[in-house]
Order: C-alpha cells, then structure tokens, then sequence
C-alpha cells in the first residue's frame, strides 16, 4: 500500500528543478570523457574543495540519508552515534594513511583502481581477480540499498507502491551515470553536499524543536526504551560491546577499503589539494551526519502522539521530512538527498563496471593488452548496464533494511580490500601470499558469516563482518611471518 | 516519571516503568544522553576536527616517501 495518499506538489517541483540542473551538470561534463581515465577518475582534474565534497556525498549516500534513519528510528541514539563517528574517523584516517600513497601511485603508475594499487604493490593478478570481485560483489548489495533507498524517497512524494517506485528511479540513476561519468558524479556530489549540508543541520535542529528540545526527546524515548538513549545495549537491544567495536572496526576501518570513496583520491587536480580536502571532508560528514537522526524525531514524535505510526522502518526519514518539514526545505532535502543517492549509486556502478571491463577482461583475461579508446568506452558502458540491470532485479525483493543491506556491502569491501590495501602501504615487508590470503579470508568469511546470520545460524551480537576483518588482519600478519619478503613496484 | 539526582557531573537521572528499582536507574548526563553518547558526540567529533587540522597542517608534509 503506498505510503501517501496525494502527490507531494511543492516537494516535487523542487526536485525535479534540482534534477534537470544535476542531468545537466551530468550531460556537460560527459562531453568532455574521451579516455576511460576521464570515464573513471576524472582525469584528475576536479579541484580540492570538490573532492572533499564529494568525499562527503559518497560516504553519505542513500544508505546513509535512508538506512540509518530507519536504523536509528528502531534502535535509537547509539547505531547512529557509532556509524557516524566511525565513518568520520575513517575520513581521516583514509587521509592520514592512503591519501598521498595513493594518488602517488596514480601519478607515477597510471594506476585507476584498486585493483591496479594491489596488483602492483603485490605483483599478483590473482590479486587483482580477487579484488574485482570482492568490489563487484559489494556492490550489488550497496547498489541494492541506493535503489531501495531512492525507491522509498519516491514513496514519500507519489503515492506508489515499492516496485513501480523502484523502476522509475533506476530508469533516473541509469541515465545519469551511463551519460556522465566520474567526473559528472564529482561536480553533482559538490552541489549535492552543499544542499545537504543546509537541509540536514535545518532538518536536525527544527526536528528537534518539534519534539520539544533534546532533553525532553531523550526522555520521551528512555521512557519507552531505555536502550535508546545509550551507545552500549545493555537491556536486549542489538547495540552491545562487541558490536560496538566489531561496527566500529568495519566502519572506521574498513573505510580505507571502501573502493568508491578511494577513488576520490586519484581525481584530485593537484596533490597538495589534499591537505585541505581533508580538513572540509571531515567537517561536512560530521554535519551531514544529523540527517541520521530525523529517525529519533519520527521516532519521538510518534510516540508523543503528534504523527501516526510509520508501516516500515526505512520510511522514517522519507516521512519525516515530507510531512514534518516547511515545503521549500522538504523539497531541497529530497533533492539532496536522491542527488545524493544519484551520485553515490553512480561512483558505485563506475567501481563496479571498472572492475569487470579494466581488471577482470583488460588486465586479467586479456593479460594486460590494451584496448583502443571507443572499444573500452564501448565495453565500459555496457558493463554499466548490466550491472544495473542486475541490483536492479535483486532490489525488487531485498532481505533486509537499507541500512543492513549497506552495512554488509561495506563490510565486504572492509574485509576483502583494507588490510592488503593499507599494509602493503605502510609495511615494506607484506607478501603477496599474505594480500592473497587475507583477501580471499575476508571476502569468503565475510559473505559465509552474513549468510549464516540471515539463516539465524549466527546468532553472535558482533557483526559478521567485523569477524571477517579481523580474521583477515590475523591471516594477514601470519603469513606474512611465514613467508619470505619479495621486491614490489612500491617500496622499490 | 523522571526525577533529579544532584550530583557532580550528574544533572539528571530517568527511571523507567513502574517497577524501577535502585540499581536500575541509569546514568544520564548532558541533554539526556548516557555517558557513552555524549562522549562520542561532544568530544570525540570534536577531536577528530582537531586532527582533520592537524594532517593540513603537520602530517601531510611529514609524508616524505609519497612524494
């Protein structure tokens, strides 16, 4: 049954103005793509600013604006409060310990992905096979969660049902990406941003006063549950100790390997633009993260009795905004927000599409020969669809909320690709035994242990793929103990 | 039902349901929040800012072998 019963007109009319302006920005910087580096990394030629915006949008993203609304709406303050200082601390860390090595490495080595940075630091195109499909694999679920996400703001506008909502906002996201590119993606996220950065601190304060101050929520809530008011569960709730730091470790953490934020890195027009990048990066995402928690005030304002009940947990943000918010900010808060989903889902199919045509059919299958420019933009945009096409079909029924689903996602790109990528940068020694190793432990181990929990075989608090990570640190540190120490591109 | 406790660092204390007995009561601090919730929000955050700075500043330079 759809959400809302008219269509949202003053709401809608923002949006669509904003979306044409974003399509536009999209079609224009699209013109400019001639190689598969403009198609993918910008051609590293956006400036700081930009990209710490960016940065900003695409560890937001639909499952950030969406899925952690809902998440927070069922389990109050503490999913919020760890998601979002442990992505923030991953914005910095991914700075202090990836940053430069990173785009050094695109400067010198012409090096695109991820894929290519292991592939070369560890010499081993199994490597590589094994990272592409750890990224692609990512990102059906991460791309799932951006289309559920897009499909449920829509709900709040039209009155449709989930599928008919889903169709029209992949029919959106797909042209927007196939006709843009990185670099479309890089310049809508910097308007994005600056919308969100508005309406979230607007959304966030004025929920707020609606719920009668913070300290009257908080205690409408801990009335209710007490769980919700505190970061560590201690009454049933899902929050406890070791999910704390097993959430904490894929987030934080696994940051580093998150292959759509990485990426921003190479597209930067001058290296030292990274100083300040990170500076306004880490400043956004903490403002932006307030937008978590229109799911307390949803939350709240139910149960003090001022709006009714919401069908389903994910609606919590879409609904709030639309009927609780004064028409003009609603509308530049959904426009950020699909804008945002826009540009994240684009990076994440861009990744996607990368991994198949550059490291699974150029470097792997191919062996490496090159391919001439209309033929690799030729495949890059068919590898597009079909990825699309695919999340698109898992999307119609997906197994759990946005913000399970993007959790997951992010956990696989964490355990699959952090600990090769950040210790083959700061440790001269690591083999390529170990990269291998702790490659396939954390991308097998990962998806093994999250399948076993939606079967309810996995019944521990920690986050299976937190179990994932740390297994794959430990298999990483051993063999490489075991192993013998190689020559590498990198450190020689 | 909420009452107030006096204490140092302590401004306010809930208590939950009808059956709430001593030991039950949490420690509720600053706008409503336990301990471990305002220490994330209003001083972790605020520290990660601080070293946001700091890499601008300091650490980018010190990274000599990405140069």
């Amino acid at each position: 049954m759809p959400a809302v019963t008219e269509i949202n007109w003053p709401v809608l009319w923002i949006v669509v103005a904003y979306l044409v302006f974003i399509i536009a920005v999209a079609i224009y910087a699209g013109r400019k793509e001639k190689s598969m580096t403009d198609f993918y990394a910008a051609g590293m030629g956006v400036p700081w600013w930009v990209v710490g915006l960016s940065i900003t949008a695409a560890t937001m993203s639909g499952w950030g604006f969406v899925g952690m609304p809902g998440m927070v709406y069922q389990t109050g303050w503490a999913f919020g409060a760890v998601i979002g200082v442990g992505a923030s601390t991953g914005v910095v860390l991914s700075f202090y310990l990836l940053a430069k090595p990173m785009r050094k490495c695109a400067e010198k080595l012409g090096s695109i992905t991820i894929p290519d940075l292991l592939e070369m630091r560890y010499n081993s195109s199994n490597l590589r096979l094994i990272a592409a499909i750890g990224i692609l694999l990512g990102t059906v679920g991460y791309q799932a969660a951006q289309y559920k996400a897009f499909a449920n703001m829509l709900q709040a506008i039209f009155p449709l049902n989930y599928v008919p909502a889903l169709f029209i906002g992949v029919a959106i996201l797909t042209a927007y990406t196939i006709v843009g590119g990185m670099k479309s993606v890089a310049w809508a996220d910097f308007f994005e941003t600056l919308v969100m950065l508005a309406a979230a601190g607007f959304a966030f304060f004025y929920g707020m006063y609606l719920c009668g101050g913070l300290t009257v929520a908080n205690a409408t809530l801990a009335a209710k549950n007490p769980d919700w008011v505190k970061l560590i569960h201690t009454q049933g709730g899902p929050m406890t100790l070791m999910a704390f730091f097993s959430v904490f470790l894929v987030l934080g953490i696994g940051y580093l390997g998150q292959p759509h934020v990485m990426t921003k890195f190479y597209q930067i027009e001058k290296k030292i633009g990274l100083k300040w990048a990170c500076v306004l990066a880490c400043v956004t995402f903490l403002i932006v993260i307030t937008a978590y928690y229109t799911g307390i005030w949803q939350r709240v304002l139910e149960l003090q009795g001022k709006t009714p009940v919401i069908p389903h947990a994910d609606l919590a943000a879409p609904i709030f905004v639309a009927q609780q918010l004064p028409a003009i900010m609603a509308g530049l808060t959904f426009a950020g927000v699909i804008a945002a989903i826009m540009s994240t889902s684009g990076a994440f199919i861009l990744v996607a599409s990368s991994a198949i045509v550059r490291d699974i059919i150029q470097k792997y299958m191919l062996k490496g020969r090159e391919l001439d420019g209309p033929t690799q933009m030729k495949w890059s945009r068919m590898a597009t669809a079909g990825v699309i096409l695919v999340t698109c079909l898992i999307s119609i029924k997906p197994i759990t909320l946005v913000g399970w689903l993007g959790l997951a996602s992010w956990g696989i790109y964490a355990a699959t690709l952090t600990t090769p990528l950040v210790l083959g940068f700061w440790w001269r020694r690591a083999t390529r035994p170990a990269a291998i190793a702790a490659s396939l432990v954390g991308l097998v181990g990962g998806i093994g242990l999250f399948t076993l929990k939606q079967l309810k075989i996995y019944t521990l608090k920690m986050d299976p793929m937190g179990v994932a990570f740390m297994a794959a640190i430990v298999v990483f540190i051993v063999v490489t103990f075991m192993t013998k120490e190689e020559p590498n591109a990198y450190w020689d | 039902m909420r009452t107030k406790i006096k204490k140092e660092g302590i401004r306010d204390s809930y208590t939950f349901g009808n059956d709430q007995t001593k030991n039950e009561k949490e420690v509720i601090i600053m706008f409503g929040w336990s301990p471990g919730l305002f220490f994330i929000f209003c001083i972790w955050m605020p520290l990660l800012i601080l070293f946001a700075v700091l890499y601008g500043v300091y650490f980018y330079d010190k990274q000599k072998k990405a140069d």
